[in-house]
């Protein structure tokens, strides 16, 4: 199993008035290979889910067994690895460093692997390219529609061949021709062997996946394979 | 490494905004601080180079009585007798007057010489040495010789280059021969102690039409000697005069100890001023870096989230904050040592140079202050969870 999550729980403000229980008890097993889709409205603690898998945050009880390794034991050093190579995270805001321009952006994970200047500049294009933006390489993300910025961040998450791609709402902020330029690629993904994780509150998205996982005031609801398969 | 550098350099010059302030900061912190105890450094020294040229261990004698005539010349016996403690003794008189040589005349000059009247002991008292040809001499006095020794910046204006020896002059149409020149002992200052022409005392009667002599410079052999002389003086005085006139002994020491407590004050002062620029330089640079917390919160989250270590965040920012901090320091010195000369040239007519114990310490300060906070947002921030720090807004 890639992936298994043992009863997790994401308290905010824990023993307070204010107390906010993101998640409650969440139990679920992701193996390699699978497109995931969970599927939540806003507040459902989708994206808190999300961040946990993605190892951006940590649980406040439970076990998160990620390649069989547990989390919560991990270095901070660790930890920045796994972010590194394993997983490759598409945020909803894209999250782009504005100061730097399209290849300089998508190189940045590759310089923390340590990779020289000349081979790292070659994958960073080749990971635009991918995208579709061979002619954007220097422009910086104020210069850029939220599509094009979309797409910087994809081949930023891509660019190290990670085989774990989570992607938190990557269609939120696209209009939907962008948004299923997108959707393509990232099933161009999964068909090349990644574990893709997607969240998104659109049913349209989540059809095209092989697995749905509903969420729910932080509680799974369904979690099913069959309902997806369509025609 | 390299790429932590890289990155470092990167993010300096892709935000020339900040970068500028932040060096704002250090080079105002920096350069006030050397410009102004510079300057304070400058004054002190030309204070003293002044008193040194005067002389020390220098006392001013004035006594002037109601109904005595005699006392002028009592008063110079008594100096004279002192001789196990002076080095020398002289009247002090001056006159007015034109001082024509040839064409020249003193009324035609921006800085007309001083007419001094002494003794054959005024170098000795008023510290100056003997360039070309002689002094004045005891029988210069005693025979009522008309004869002069000019300071080194009369002679200039009325020589120039020309050998002045044996030359004629004229102070208010009476004729003097010049017998030696004074070297110069000022050379800064146009209105200065080397514009002076000095006579023996005994043309006073011819000048001033008069004899009376009520100042005298005793120069004495050292400071206890000083102090020493200026009780038998005053004893002498006040024996002499009582209620009859009014005297007064006051030494060059005096003045400097006096004038120094002043330096001090002014000194204290304006390096606390300093001491207040180089405050609101760290203040500065304190404000830009924190007001970027938030900016920089974010990238560092954005960083950690694609698997940079907490190690290398931090490295790549206290790199970023040192080259900035040493850029800025360096453009400060620069500053500081060409405001410091251009300052020390129009005020105190000297060529300074900033001290290096202030130089080295107001760049440790401000360089270090930037370090410090340029490092803290990074500190903070590459603790925290990476969702964390990515909801900085």
């Amino acid at each position: 199993m890639l992936i298994e999550l043992k009863d997790i729980y994401k308290i905010y403000n824990e023993d307070l008035e204010s107390e906010v229980r993101a998640l409650s008890g969440i139990t679920l097993s992701i193996d390699h290979g699978e497109f995931v889709a969970i599927v939540g409205s806003s507040g459902s603690g989708k994206s808190t889910l999300m961040n946990l898998l993605g190892c951006l945050d940590v649980p406040t009880y439970g076990t998160y067994l990620l390649d069989g390794q547990d989390v919560s034991e991990l270095t901070d050093r660790e930890l920045s690895h796994i972010r590194n190579r394993l997983i490759g995270f598409i945020f909803q805001g894209f999250n782009l460093i504005p100061a730097l321009n399209a290849v300089e952006n998508v190189e940045l994970p590759l310089i923390y692997q340590g990779i020289g200047a000349a081979d790292r500049h070659e994958r960073a294009v080749e990971a635009l390219g991918r995208v579709k933006l061979e002619d954007r390489l220097n422009h910086r993300p104020a210069e850029m529609s939220g599509g094009q910025q979309q797409r910087v961040a994809i081949a930023r998450a891509i660019a190290t061949h990670p085989p774990i791609i989570m992607a938190d709402e990557p269609t939120g902020n696209l209009d939907s021709r962008t948004g299923a330029h997108v959707l393509e690629i990232l099933h161009g993904l999964h068909a090349d062997g990644a574990t893709v994780i997607l969240i998104t509150h659109d049913n349209g998205i989540a059809a095209t996946a092989g697995r749905i996982i509903r969420i729910s005031d932080g509680r799974i609801v369904s979690d099913g394979r069959k309902e997806v398969q369509r025609p | 490494m390299k790429q932590t550098f890289k990155m470092a350099f990167k993010s300096i010059f892709s935000n020339k905004g900040r970068t500028f302030l932040t060096m704002l900061g250090i080079i105002i912190g920096v350069s006030a601080v050397m410009i102004l105890v510079s300057v304070v450094n400058g004054f002190n020294t030309r204070t003293k180079q002044y008193y040194e040229s005067m002389g020390t261990n220098r006392i001013d004698v004035y006594a002037y009585s109601w109904n005595s005539k005699n006392l002028s010349d009592s008063l110079y016996e008594y100096c004279l007798q002192l001789d196990d403690l002076v080095l020398g003794v002289t009247p002090n008189l001056s006159a007015w007057g034109t001082v024509r040589y040839a064409a020249r005349s003193s009324d035609s000059m921006d800085y007309a010489p001083q007419i001094y009247l002494g003794s054959h002991q005024y170098s000795i008292c008023n510290n100056f040495e003997l360039a070309e040809g002689r002094d004045l001499s005891y029988l210069d006095i005693e025979e009522y010789n008309q004869v002069c020794v000019l300071g080194a910046r009369a002679k200039q204006n009325f020589f120039n280059y020309a050998d002045p020896i044996g030359e004629e002059i004229t102070i208010n149409g009476v004729p003097f021969t010049v017998v030696g020149v004074y070297a110069e002992k000022d050379p800064d200052s146009a209105w200065s102690q080397d514009n002076i022409i000095v006579l023996p005392y005994t043309m006073n009667r011819i000048l001033n039409k008069s004899t009376d002599m009520s100042e005298f410079t005793v120069k004495a052999k050292d400071a206890a000697s000083t102090t020493e002389a200026i009780t038998r003086l005053t004893g002498f005085l006040e024996s002499l005069l009582g209620d009859n006139g009014s005297y007064s002994v006051y030494s060059m020491n005096q003045w400097m100890e006096q004038d120094n407590s002043y330096l001090r004050i002014i000194s204290l002062v304006l390096g606390g001023i300093a001491g207040i620029s180089l405050l609101v330089g760290g203040i500065g640079i304190m404000n830009i870096m924190l007001v970027t917390v938030t900016e920089r919160t974010r990238e560092i989250g954005i960083r950690k989230a694609i698997g940079a270590p907490r190690r290398s965040i931090i490295a790549q920012f206290l790199i970023e904050a040192a080259m900035i901090c040493l850029m800025g320091g360096t453009v400060g010195i620069l500053i500081g040592v060409v405001g410091t000369l251009i300052l020390g040239k129009l005020l105190l007519q000297l060529i300074i140079f900033p001290s290096a114990t202030i130089t080295i310490g107001a760049f440790i300060f401000s360089v270090v202050l930037g370090i410090i906070f340029g490092l803290y947002p990074a500190i903070k921030a590459s603790g925290l969870q990476p969702v964390v720090a990515l909801r900085a807004e």
